[in-house]
């Protein structure tokens, strides 16, 4: 929806014309950076105040505190559903084939309307998905598997591998499913170190 | 972060020399609506240990935050060695982060739930400090820093992170992480109460040790034995203002205001009762 309004409505708002490759890029990166922003500062906020306490405690400037204390926690916490929203992001640019933008499932089309071959053609575009999908899906898997329990560290035990598409629901403004996926998953500083 | 209208001023005096370390004058604190502390004052000796007890709710811990100005008071004087501030009624001084940065610095705070940095070794914790506020070259932090784990019993724990220690070690490395910054007085925050009993002990020797070196040290706990021990002053709060303030023996053992005597009671029957 947004991709068409950008395309085919934003032109007549501005009075310029618009490219098909430039809208479907602009309403890709608009739409998931909006994302990833929300990504960034859920992580943020899910580092503990009494981090912050302790780190102006001994006299760390806000920077500092923010470079040494807090990203170091957040960037672990951010690493799953930032892959998360990217695999979600590789699906949604099949969607750019609604304004005539060139991607795969768009091409797909054009060879089914040449060749009147829909079931061998839309086979291999959903083989074509499943293979560049696959990986990155067990990857984030990996990356989200359970690490030792911290004590100081009390996280909801919610886990963020929710990558079946069925279930996959738009994020509302609030951020709300972002946040839930937050707590679960952490890469544990000490793997291996006992 | 936190809503500031006034900003503190932070001015660098010489002491003047009255022995105070800590000068706290009409303290005043509060959080919307509620009135935390109501015109505190409170002076601490160089070398000296004041404990404050009270019941939960009374300010304890938001006068100890104010002290290192992690809140900052509505009004309200302070002094920590030489620095000195003002706030309240227009007092509206530039004070930076900077400022405040350095002030902290100067002042150990160890908190009820350790708040050990858990992406850091236990040796990390303690020269974090150091290296990243004061610039000092890792060898050198390193060093000192193994040093101060060593004076706290952790000596072998220095590669271990918090999630791999127990709660009293993780407080004892708490400890020497406020100690790494030389500080000039050290606020303990209700430093066992998240602790299981068999670990109190441990914690307390390192306090009691510091008391000894002579550290000034104001110390917010419910262990009222504790209190005894090692504090040359205790004070009652109750209800944001200090009820009652003396020698532990005055204080703990003959109370004056009925507010005191009657949290005391709990305390003593509990103590009656056990064998």
């Amino acid at each position: 929806m947004q991709i068409i309004w950008f395309y085919y409505a934003l032109p007549v708002v501005l009075g310029i014309d618009i490219p098909a490759t430039l809208a479907a890029v602009l309403v890709l990166s608009l739409y998931t950076g909006a994302f990833y922003a929300e990504i960034v500062r859920g992580g943020v906020n899910s580092i503990e105040r009494g981090q912050w306490d302790a780190a102006r405690a001994i006299g760390m400037r806000r920077g500092q505190v923010m470079r040494y204390v807090i990203l170091p926690q957040a960037v672990k916490r951010m690493v799953p559903p930032f892959m998360n929203q990217s695999i979600i992001q590789l699906k949604n640019t099949s969607l750019v084939s609604t304004i005539a933008v060139a991607d795969l499932l768009y091409e797909g089309q054009m060879i089914t309307a040449a060749t009147y071959r829909p079931l061998e053609v839309y086979t291999m575009v959903a083989v074509i998905y499943f293979a560049v999908l696959f990986p990155l899906t067990l990857k984030a898997s990996n990356t989200t598997s359970p690490a030792p329990t911290d004590a100081a560290l009390p996280m909801s035990p919610h886990s963020v591998t929710d990558l079946n598409p069925a279930s996959r629901r738009k994020p509302g403004p609030t951020g709300q499913p972002l946040r839930r996926s937050m707590g679960g998953s952490r890469l544990s500083p000490g793997r291996g170190i006992e | 972060m936190q809503e500031t209208t006034d900003r503190p001023r932070v001015e660098t005096r010489l002491d003047r020399g009255s022995g105070a370390m800590i000068e706290i004058a009409d303290l005043w604190k509060s959080f919307g609506r509620v009135e935390v502390l109501k015109g505190i004052s409170l002076d601490v000796a160089r070398g000296g240990v004041v404990a404050v007890i009270g019941p939960s709710g009374s300010g304890k811990s938001t006068l100890l935050r104010c002290i290192n100005l992690l809140e900052t008071p509505d009004r309200g004087h302070i002094r920590v060695g030489e620095r000195e501030m003002q706030f309240g009624r227009g007092r509206r001084a530039a004070s930076t982060d900077r400022d405040l940065a350095a002030f902290r610095a100067t002042t150990g705070m160890v908190f009820q739930h350790f708040n050990l940095f858990p992406h850091m070794t236990a040796l990390a914790n303690v020269t974090a400090g150091p290296t990243i506020v004061k610039g000092r070259p890792r060898r050198t932090a390193e060093i000192e820093g193994r040093e101060l784990l060593a004076k706290v019993g952790l000596a072998d724990k220095a590669g271990a992170y918090p999630q791999h220690l127990s709660g009293g070690q993780r407080q004892r490395v708490a400890i020497a992480r406020a100690l790494a910054m030389g500080p000039s007085v050290m606020l303990l925050d209700e430093v066992t109460s998240a602790l299981d009993p068999e670990l109190v002990g441990e914690v307390l020797a390192v306090i009691e040790q510091l008391a000894r070196e002579g550290m000034t040290m104001v110390i917010v706990t419910h262990e009222i034995a504790f209190a005894q021990e090692v504090a040359d002053r205790v004070a009652f709060m109750s209800d944001g203002v200090i009820v009652e303030i003396g020698r532990p023996a005055a204080v703990l053992e003959n109370p004056q205001n009925p507010r005191t005597q009657n949290f005391l009671a709990r305390f003593h029957r509990s103590r009656a009762a056990a064998p």
